[in-house]
């Protein structure tokens, strides 16, 4: 038995079982709930590589698979985003059973989850962009169940993803082809612009971002959530993984700088078209650009703390994004348009999920209390200190989500002239109560969680050694 | 003119059909030609047997792509002769880019000169589809052309089973995301 059997055969041969199974959804969503938990539980709990004796078995878990003179290996170092990811799946797909989600989700998630772990998994690593492709056409059913038209963002969403792989792939071969000093030195910058250009189709930067408010207006919530939860942290471990792996990227002050760059303005501009939104939909997809603009900004600091940030930044991003999609499901569940023109009384028929919804926005936006304030915090103060001359943008992204955030409670809390029917179910409420309580515990206890997530970083060894 | 001509040739019409016919006959019978190019050339680079996967792949999706859009029933939009005009134009302007970007791209990719120039004018064909409609057929056959453009090139850099077997797989799983982009609306309800 081999790490990758575990978890990205495993994890795949199950998803294809539970598309046989996806009439009985109860019964596949429960398996694959409690596939993705004892899979988090092995990752957390079982050591790779070395020999485990269970009563009179012994148990060898090896590193690596062979697949046609390939290898897909995983180590110990890898084990604690195995945990965070398969932990993530099982809450999201615990959710999806209560919050009525279609049948292909659950199979599908899990491939997706295989395919990028597979991704990470993968030597040489220029095979990755490959893996991720097959991610991204897995998690088409996902947002576009039978019976529901495929509109213009799921279709923008597949294109972007596309054009991005031949980049990676051209630049892997650059930087894969053997001994890097032998390379002409000419070749490097471009082959840096190429890795680039294809990280910016895949993480929506901008300006290839104007895909993702159609995408996640276009789509049921809770897929969107799901897809821009999995893809996009799993290409920025990817990514730190490339540049773990290429010494020459690890010293390209420039490449850190436009990394940096980028993030600031994706944090403006989102930041800017979240405060004129009248669509809270849409703010979802503000919400993933602007969470990708600060994940962007700590990796361009290229320091330990930036990279720590980074790492303890995609539990709050997580878990806020998965409170907004859960109350947005809640809404829309019930046919709940979320346009500013229909909010009227939405508070009175949906008090819990309203509740939910502005918290994971306050979260998102970095207000005090909430999951997302000390990791926004660390952030600006470590980007101040070392670019004080661009900190007054950030916070003017931040200001304008802010605003945007504002204008959708003051758009929830109009009441209805008479009173209206309270519509959740327990089970939901039970679900968003959950999320409020991580958001809140997040947010007063960050250490007792951030410091756990810190360890994601192995998977990228190399970059431990940054000052 | 040279024998691997031809292939070239063959792209570069059959680039010119997919942009300009907009039927899903005419689109077919151009994907077949333009695959029956990127054999060609292929072959050149890699062994004939993972040269044919290619080859195969690429007819499978486009059958599958059509087969969709027969069973969809409706006909695909069509387009007028101002709009054939301007199409024309954005063709032949495409493969001028193509050619002129050439002795860049070779200096910058260490491949043959009929594979790079084939896969730079399916590049850009590519492109221009995409850029042009936002129906599912004509999206997904633009997706594959852009990918068999791509891959002529990596082909000749990279010749790993894996790499042809899951470049295979993305091309097919293009055709299946297409065809199902086609028919979603008229399957049975998911839930």
């Amino acid at each position: 038995m081999s790490a990758p059997v575990i978890w990205i055969v495993i994890p795949l041969v199950t998803g294809m079982i539970l598309w046989l199974l996806r009439r009985r959804q109860w019964l596949s969503g429960g398996i694959a709930v409690a596939l993705s938990a004892l899979l988090a539980v092995l990752a957390a709990a079982m050591p790779i590589g070395v020999n485990l004796r269970i009563g009179g078995l012994q148990i060898e878990v090896g590193e690596s698979l062979f697949v046609l003179g390939r290898s897909f290996t995983l180590t110990n170092n890898e084990r604690p985003f195995l945990v965070m990811i398969f932990t993530v799946c099982a809450v999201w797909f615990a959710g999806s059973i209560i919050l009525r989600q279609h049948r292909l989700f659950t199979p599908f998630g899990l491939m997706v989850v295989s395919a990028l772990i597979g991704a990470l998994a993968v030597q040489p690593f220029l095979y990755a962009a490959l893996l991720v492709q097959l991610a991204v056409l897995l998690s088409i059913p996902i947002l576009v169940p039978p019976g529901e038209v495929a509109q213009s963002g799921v279709q923008r969403f597949l294109i972007f993803q596309t054009l991005g792989m031949p980049f990676i792939l051209l630049a892997g071969w650059v930087f894969g082809s053997g001994d890097i000093a032998q390379i002409d030195p000419a070749i490097l910058p471009r082959a840096a612009v190429l890795l680039g250009i294809g990280f910016a189709l895949w993480l929506a930067v901008f300006p290839f971002y104007f895909w993702l408010p159609q995408l996640t207006d276009q789509t049921r919530p809770y897929s969107a959530g799901f897809v821009l939860s999995l893809l996009p942290v799993s290409i920025l471990m990817l990514g730190l993984d490339f540049i773990s792996q290429v010494g020459w990227l690890r010293s390209s002050s420039v490449m850190f700088l436009m990394i940096q760059l980028t993030g600031v303005l994706m944090i403006i501009t989102a930041g800017v078209w979240a405060a004129f939104q009248d669509e809270i939909s849409r703010l979802l997809g503000y919400a993933v650009i602007f969470e990708s603009g600060y994940a962007l900004l700590t990796i361009g600091l290229n320091s330990l703390p930036g990279y720590m940030i980074f790492a303890a930044s995609l539990l709050p991003r997580l878990l806020g994004l998965f409170v907004l999609t859960s109350a947005l499901a809640v809404l829309k569940n019930k046919a709940q348009p979320t346009d500013f023109d229909h909010l009227q009384g939405v508070f009175q028929r949906f008090p819990v999920a309203v509740i939910a919804l502005i918290l994971a926005l306050f979260s998102i936006s970095g207000v005090p209390l909430l999951a997302g304030f000390p990791v926004r915090l660390e952030a600006l103060e470590l980007f101040a200190a070392q670019r004080p001359l661009l900190i007054g943008w950030v916070l003017l992204g931040n200001l304008g989500f802010l605003i945007g955030v504002l204008r959708v409670l003051l758009h929830v809390i109009r009441l209805a002239e008479e009173p209206a029917q309270n519509l959740e179910r327990w089970a939901e409420r039970v679900v968003l109560f959950g999320g409020i309580i991580f958001l809140f515990l997040f947010g007063i206890m960050p250490g007792v969680f951030y410091q756990s997530v810190i360890f994601i970083l192995r998977v990228a060894p190399a970059l431990l050694t940054a000052r | 003119m040279s024998l691997q001509s031809i292939p070239v040739l063959l792209l570069i019409l059959s680039s010119f059909f997919l942009i300009l016919f907009l039927g899903w006959r005419y689109a077919l019978l151009a994907l077949i030609v333009q695959y029956v190019g990127v054999f060609w050339l292929i072959a050149q680079t890699l062994p004939i047997g993972l040269a044919a996967v290619k080859l195969i792949i690429g007819w499978m999706a486009g059958a599958i792509l059509a087969s969709s859009q027969i069973s969809l029933g409706e006909d695909l939009p069509v387009s007028d002769l101002s709009g054939r005009i301007f199409r024309v134009f954005v063709v032949i302007f495409g493969v001028i880019v193509a050619f002129s970007i050439l002795p860049a791209a070779e200096a910058w990719i260490p491949v043959e000169r009929s594979l790079l120039s084939g896969g730079l004018i399916l590049l850009i064909s590519g492109l221009i589809q995409l850029g042009l409609t936002s129906n599912p057929f004509r999206l997904s056959i633009g997706l594959l052309t852009f990918l068999a453009g791509f891959e002529m090139i990596y082909s000749g850099l990279v010749s790993s089973v894996l790499v042809v077997g899951l470049l295979g797989l993305i091309n097919l799983g293009v055709g299946v995301a297409g065809s199902y982009f086609i028919l979603s609306s008229s399957l049975e309800e998911a839930a």
